[in-house]
């Protein structure tokens, strides 16, 4: 009963934001911020243009509200929406790179266990990937989308998606050795 | 294998992390949509602006079509020919007398309908003749009235005795015509009945008539030559002989 009740609350909320109540729409913002903000960060790695394309996101998220139909996941077309505005972004400011070195793809890379791994150390192995590994990376392994999908939204071959994301597993391999070594140092 | 649980390590912990925003994030987003609504706003009076323009215009065309209309354009429509009148139209006549009566017909028509326009002109002039008078009348003011009435009885006289001509004339007209029109009558009967005899002439021939016809033009023999002296000899002495008895 409790899921339904949020979920009537859910929908009525989305209803009178799309009808332009400013209330209803604060109270969405509220709710989905913090997370659509953290999606964005994903992507990009200055906080304030991640948020400058987070605010962006939900101005089109308000203004294309009324063709949202209650039949999906509300989250998931928000996040959609993210991914889109934080990868136009990047295209318009030309740090939509896919380098091409050479790698052994026979190679396959170990990550070690992470569990010992906070956020922000993970945040910060990401930050670290190359722009075009960071968002083939993210996209497969993170929001679940597939080579083909990724090929299409980032206008690329699916055999180069497949090999961005070998070479972001073989650089965070690199990066995990480091990290444990200097750790253990360290320690 | 270990590269994908690290790969479901990483998004177990990104998925639970959240950042707030600022505090001036949601006024900056607000301060956008406002804008966004008054501009969708200003092109939506603009565009029921031009749709009340475009009805009005719709509405006043017609009025403005209609009124030209009233005053401007007689229509011109195209008519057949003037039917024609059943008197008019050729007739076929059976007898020759019946052709030349309705010949006759369309003279006199003609004549009558003269006599009516000249008394009908008549008819007109004499208002005009009375409107004179009384200019005369008007324009004597000074004269002395006796001699005012003396000659507008005059005048009266004058024009009854012109109308009374007229009257006169019209009647011997009319008189004229019917005796022009009896003369006509009985030439045309005349006309008629010899072409009768003549068609009957023609259509039953006579061997006798032809014979008498003929023999006028043969000469006479000497046998008959002698036989009309005799005659013409006996004849004179009779007449001599008679003339001596007396």
């Amino acid at each position: 009963m409790k899921v339904l009740k949020l979920y009537k609350n859910d929908a009525e909320l989305i209803e009178k934001a799309s009808k332009n109540y400013r209330d209803a729409q604060h109270l969405l913002y509220k709710k989905h911020a913090p997370k659509m903000l953290s999606i964005c960060r994903f992507y990009i790695k200055d906080l304030q243009q991640a948020e400058e394309v987070m605010l962006n996101g939900f101005f089109k998220i308000f203004k294309q509200l009324e063709t949202f139909k209650n039949e999906g996941s509300f989250e998931g077309w928000m996040r959609r929406i993210m991914v889109r505005e934080s990868i136009s972004y990047l295209r318009k400011k030309n740090q939509f790179e896919f380098s091409a070195e050479d790698m052994d793809l026979y190679d396959k890379p170990i990550i070690h266990d992470t569990t010992e791994l906070d956020i922000e150390e993970v945040q910060l192995l990401i930050d670290k990937l190359p722009q075009g590994y960071r968002i083939v990376f993210i996209m497969f392994a993170i929001e679940g989308y597939k080579h083909s999908e990724i090929s299409a939204l980032l206008e690329i071959s699916v055999s180069t998606s497949k090999s961005q994301l070998f070479k972001a597993r073989k650089l965070l391999q690199q990066q995990m050795k480091q990290l444990n070594t200097t750790g253990n140092g360290i320690n | 294998m270990a590269s994908i649980k690290f790969e479901e390590q990483v998004k177990k912990t990104l998925e639970q992390r959240k950042i707030t925003p600022s505090s001036d994030s949601w006024n900056a987003l607000a301060k956008k949509l406002d804008n966004h609504e008054k501009k969708k706003n200003k092109t939506a009076i603009w565009w029921k602006a031009i749709a009340a323009i475009f009805i009005g215009v719709l509405f006043s065309l017609p009025l403005f079509f209609n009124t030209k209309e009233n005053i401007v354009k007689p229509v011109i429509v195209d008519v057949n020919e003037k039917p024609v009148l059943k008197s008019e139209e050729p007739i076929l006549i059976k007898n020759e007398e019946e052709q030349i009566l309705i010949a006759l017909e369309k003279p006199i028509k003609k004549e009558v309908n003269s006599v009516q326009k000249s008394n009908f002109r008549k008819e007109v002039d004499q208002p005009v003749a009375s409107k004179e008078i009384y200019a005369t009348i008007k324009g004597t003011d000074n004269v002395s009235s006796k001699h005012t009435v003396e000659n507008l009885n005059f005048k009266i006289e004058e024009i009854t005795e012109e109308v009374a001509h007229v009257k006169q004339v019209e009647v011997a007209k009319i008189s004229d015509i019917d005796t022009e029109v009896m003369l006509l009558l009985e030439a045309a009967k005349k006309a008629v009945a010899i072409q009768k005899n003549k068609n009957n002439f023609r259509k039953s021939i006579d061997a006798d008539a032809l014979l008498w016809s003929v023999e006028n033009n043969i000469d006479m023999s000497l046998k008959d030559e002698i036989l009309l002296a005799v005659k013409s000899g006996y004849k004179t002495l009779s007449v001599a002989y008679e003339k001596r008895n007396k």
